[in-house]
């Protein structure tokens, strides 16, 4: 009898695991709609800023502005986005899986690695990582992250590029290919890339003003730039993260139906072997007393 | 008529063919209208006003208000590519006055030069709030 008793509580506690992790699932489907919704809101402000830098690339001032040029790389900034909250299968793991071998590739090569992070997993594990500098820790933007949330992160890195402090800025996120398929990926965004050869366009630029001056244009476009790959950025972590949550809840509800069937099963067993036995008892005892 | 948009990290703001418009630069402001010369200019802190319709009075203009961004003019097109706008209808103003008074007590206790930047950031931002928010008092529907 204990037997079936605690089968009994066992298949009840895995009943409410399952209820959780069934809500978490249909939680995590609707916030990552939501999150691809808001990626597809900034696809025109894409767009357009990269049809504006395309533009700008035929001009020769490009090559020598701060933002653009290119120089010998001895220290990087790696800018990492994981999520402040864990159970979404190896999101964070694929992430701080890239950080650490591109740290180790930079070691080899004799440059220094400074690292911002964003999301409590990523800051945790940095603190922990070796080789290299944390420049600054910033919590999870939240299911709605606004434009004035990206700002303290991209002032830090611009100026620090300025100042050269760093040579070159990565960004290290998931990329959100389909609800099946998510991927760690390091962007390169410091310094600035003009347009691949084949985007540019035919358009004569040659009458254009510019005011207050090119440089100034330059300076302003490439932070547009730099906010719009960022934000990008975040919405597909955010996207992938709650991806990677759903499919991992829909697991653990799987798991767990499978495991009240067979639970089920042995208490069923149980309870039959239990009941025969008795019988077996009760008949015994009656022919004892008949003889 | 020139086709004015105004684009956002969270969407397109405003979309449609207008008469003139009004915008914030360093330089000062400048009214683009039809055959514009190609520009393109940064935009600052400030309001973005839009006439509608040749001989629209003052009172019927949309205001947006913008901190900063660019600005390109070519072909009769427009594109402001701003972090945020917004609509004088969108401004709440009891929030936006709560906001300035917040900024103005920031920059009081400010103790070094980035907090009293940042605080002198956010009275600039309040004040242009609070500005496209009493134009609306103006517009007549």
């Amino acid at each position: 009898m204990a037997n079936t008793i605690a089968l009994k509580h066992r298949i009840g506690s895995v009943k409410n695991t399952r209820q959780i992790t069934k809500a978490m699932e249909l939680v995590s489907a609707s916030k990552m709609r939501r999150a691809q919704e808001r990626a597809k809101l900034s696809r025109d402000y894409q767009v357009a800023a990269y049809d504006l830098l395309a533009r700008l690339s035929t001009l020769k001032e490009v090559e020598i502005h701060p933002l653009f040029a290119k120089r010998k790389v001895k220290s990087r900034l790696y800018v990492v986005i994981t999520s402040n909250s864990g159970l979404a299968g190896a999101y964070n793991y694929n992430v701080l899986k890239a950080l650490t071998s591109s740290v180790r590739s930079d070691r080899d090569n004799g440059i220094a690695s400074y690292v911002i992070t964003v999301g409590s997993k990523g800051a945790q594990f940095a603190r922990r990582l070796e080789h290299i500098q944390l420049t600054a820790v910033y919590p999870a933007l939240g299911d709605t992250p606004s434009s004035a949330d990206l700002w303290p992160i991209l002032n830090t890195m611009i100026e620090e590029y300025k100042e050269k402090k760093i040579d070159q800025a990565s960004l290290i996120y998931t990329v959100f290919v389909s609800n099946l398929k998510q991927q760690a990926t390091v962007l390169d965004i410091l310094p600035a890339k003009v347009a691949e050869e084949t985007d540019k366009p035919t358009y004569k630029y040659s009458f254009t003003n510019f005011e207050p001056s090119v440089d100034v244009v330059l300076d302003s476009v490439a932070v547009r730039l730099l906010e719009i790959q960022v934000w990008q950025a975040l919405l597909e972590s955010l996207a992938s993260e709650h991806s990677m949550r759903m499919a991992a809840m829909k697991n653990a509800t799987d798991n767990a139906n499978d495991l009240i069937d067979d639970l089920t099963l042995e208490f069923n067993t149980a309870r039959q072997s239990a009941i025969t036995q008795e019988l077996a008892e009760i008949t015994g005892g009656a022919e004892a007393i008949a003889k | 008529m020139i086709h004015f948009q105004i684009l956002t990290i969270s969407g397109k703001k405003f979309d449609d063919d207008v008469y003139e418009v009004v915008l914030p630069t360093p330089d000062g402001q400048i009214g683009v209208l039809q055959d514009h010369m190609p520009l393109i200019t940064v935009s600052t802190t400030g309001v973005i006003s839009i006439r509608h319709e040749q001989h629209d009075p003052d009172n019927r203009m949309d205001h947006f208000a913008t901190y900063g961004g660019v600005i390109e003019v070519s072909d009769n097109n427009l594109k402001v590519l701003v972090d945020e706008a917004e609509h004088s209808d969108e401004i709440n103003e009891a929030e936006a006055k709560q906001a300035m008074e917040l900024a103005q007590k920031m920059k009081s206790e400010a103790k070094d030069q980035t907090s009293l930047e940042h605080a002198q950031g956010l009275i600039d931002r309040s004040a242009i709030r609070l500005h496209v928010a009493g134009l609306k008092h103006r517009r007549q529907h």
